[in-house]
Formats: C-alpha cells, sequence, structure tokens
C-alpha cells in the first residue's frame, strides 16, 4: 500500500531524476578497455610456440626417441618383474585401473 | 526490444571483440550508472565517473559470463554495487565516508542552486545500504526483487532497508520543510 512517505519521496526523487549528459565520458571508458590485441600476440605466441615443437620433434626423429624409451621401459619393467616374481594377475589389475582412469579422463574432456 | 538490441550489442562484444557495440551499451547506460553513483556518494562527481568507469571496464572483461538470467542493467547494477561496495572496504582502512566531507563535496556537483531541498543532503543521513536500497527503488525504478539480486540481500532485508530509509528520510524532508507541492 502506498503511504504518504512513499508519495513524497516518488515525488521528490522525480523532481530530481536528471540524464546525465555523455560529456566524453564513453570515450574515456573506451581508451581504457583492456586492449584485445594483447590476447591476440598471445595467441600467436602459443601458436608460434606449437609449430616450433613439432618441427623440433621431427627433426630430432622424436617418434624415434619414443619408440626407444617406451621400448627401453617395457624392457625393463619385464626384466623387473621377472626378477621379482610380481603377480601376472596383480600386474593385469594395475593395466586395468590405468585403462579406466584413462577412459575416463577422455571421457571428461569430451 | 531494448532487452533483445542489448543481447544483439552483447553478442557481438562477446564474438567479435566489435569494441563500437561496447561503445554503444555505455552510451545507453552511462546515465544510470553515473546518477546511482553519485547518488551513492551523495554528489562526488569525480569519484563517481572513476567508480562507473571501473564499473564498466568490469563488465567488459566479464561480458562472455552474462547469461540473460536478469536484464543486462540489473546485471550492470550488481558490478556497480560490488565495485561500490569495495571501493568502500579500501577506504576503511584509511578512513570512514564522512558525511560532512560528503556535505562539502555536495556544493561543487550541483547544477541547480536555487533548488531547496537538495537530494544528496538527504541521502546523506541514511546508512550505505539504505541509500543504495532507496536509490535503486526510488530512483532507478527497480523492483525489490531486482534489488535484492542486485545487493544480494533477501527480499525481506531489503524492505526492511527501504521501510527505515524512507522513514529517514521522508523526517528529513518534512524537517526541511519539502512536502511535494
Amino acid at each position: 500500500m502506498e503511504t504518504n512517505d512513499d508519495k513524497l519521496l516518488l515525488q521528490f526523487f522525480a523532481e530530481n531524476r536528471h540524464e546525465i549528459e555523455d560529456n566524453g565520458f564513453s570515450h574515456r571508458v573506451m581508451r581504457h578497455l583492456p586492449r584485445h590485441c594483447y590476447k591476440c600476440i598471445a595467441q600467436l605466441w602459443s601458436l608460434l610456440s606449437f609449430v616450433l615443437a613439432i618441427v623440433l620433434f621431427i627433426a630430432l626423429d622424436g617418434w624415434e626417441l619414443i619408440l626407444h624409451t617406451l621400448r627401453e621401459t617395457f624392457n625393463n619393467v619385464l626384466l623387473q618383474s621377472s626378477t621379482a616374481n610380481l603377480d601376472p594377475k596383480s600386474l593385469l589389475l594395475v593395466v586395468v585401473v590405468l585403462l579406466y582412469f584413462v577412459y575416463r579422463k577422455i571421457c571428461s574432456l569430451a | 526490444m531494448k532487452q533483445l538490441n542489448d543481447l544483439s550489442l552483447i553478442a557481438q562484444v562477446v564474438v567479435f571483440h566489435n569494441t563500437r557495440a561496447f561503445d554503444q551499451l555505455v552510451k545507453r547506460y552511462q546515465s544510470p550508472v553515473r546518477r546511482f553513483f553519485l547518488n551513492l556518494t551523495c554528489g562526488d562527481g569525480e569519484l563517481s565517473d572513476d567508480l562507473a568507469q571501473d564499473t564498466f571496464i568490469k563488465a567488459y572483461t566479464n561480458l562472455a559470463s552474462f547469461k540473460n538470467l536478469s536484464n543486462f542493467s540489473t546485471w550492470l547494477y550488481r558490478i556497480a554495487y560490488n565495485i561500490f561496495y569495495d571501493y568502500l572496504r579500501n577506504r576503511k582502512g584509511t578512513d570512514d565516508l564522512d558525511t560532512r566531507e560528503v556535505d562539502a563535496n555536495w556544493n561543487t556537483f550541483q547544477k541547480d542552486v536555487g533548488q531547496e531541498m537538495d537530494v544528496y543532503r538527504a541521502l546523506a543521513t541514511l546508512k550505505d545500504i539504505e541509500r543504495t536500497c532507496i536509490t535503486l527503488f526510488y530512483m532507478e525504478d527497480q523492483s525489490i526483487e531486482k534489488i535484492a539480486g542486485i545487493t544480494g540481500c533477501p527480499a525481506g532485508t531489503v524492505k526492511s532497508h527501504l521501510s527505515r530509509g524512507k522513514e529517514k528520510m521522508a523526517t528529513y524532508l518534512k524537517q526541511n520543510g519539502y512536502d511535494g507541492n
């Protein structure tokens, strides 16, 4: 319900409501906006770094290095497991759990 | 229609980084935002413009997070409200928002010096939160629900602030001879 105080305040604020002229305010705001070009430079830098990484990977025969490292690791694991008498079932379980985690990670990224 | 137009401008800013579209939004909303700050600061024009500028810059950087759950103006007022209370919190470390200082400021920014009753003097009698609610409700025509959304207070609390603020202001206006005629 509208009281006398309401009416008084409504009238008072109506009398005192003025539109404020821009007077260069919007221009001042636009001058202070963060520049989008910095973001572009950052993206360009990321792209260049990525391209450089690919070029170095190919130039230094990255695939061969990775395969070699994996082979070495696999051989070492086999060697150690045979000397430590690891249970193949436990190994299988570990592999399954790891595969499950990888699957969940891929699903969360999708 | 206005809301649709706002959405179109927002989309242009977010997708194409179109600063001209943002310029149009600034031009459209500069008056209510600056007036809101003028009332909150009891007429400190320079401070109001600084805070309004911060509001628009923050709106620009966070425009992608605007989900259209409320009007753009409500979203903008919420940013403005947060900017003002951040300013008050930072300021409280050095000195409090003093109504005497505000009184000293108001004269320089009041255009209509012949007007007997001054809105900023009247608003200076209120607490910050009461002033915010009264300004949004009476000056900016925001509903209680929207004020609750802007201030983050429950609607009941907003009603209490409005009631107390209204009572204080009406008393002040009547004491100073303003009867609405």
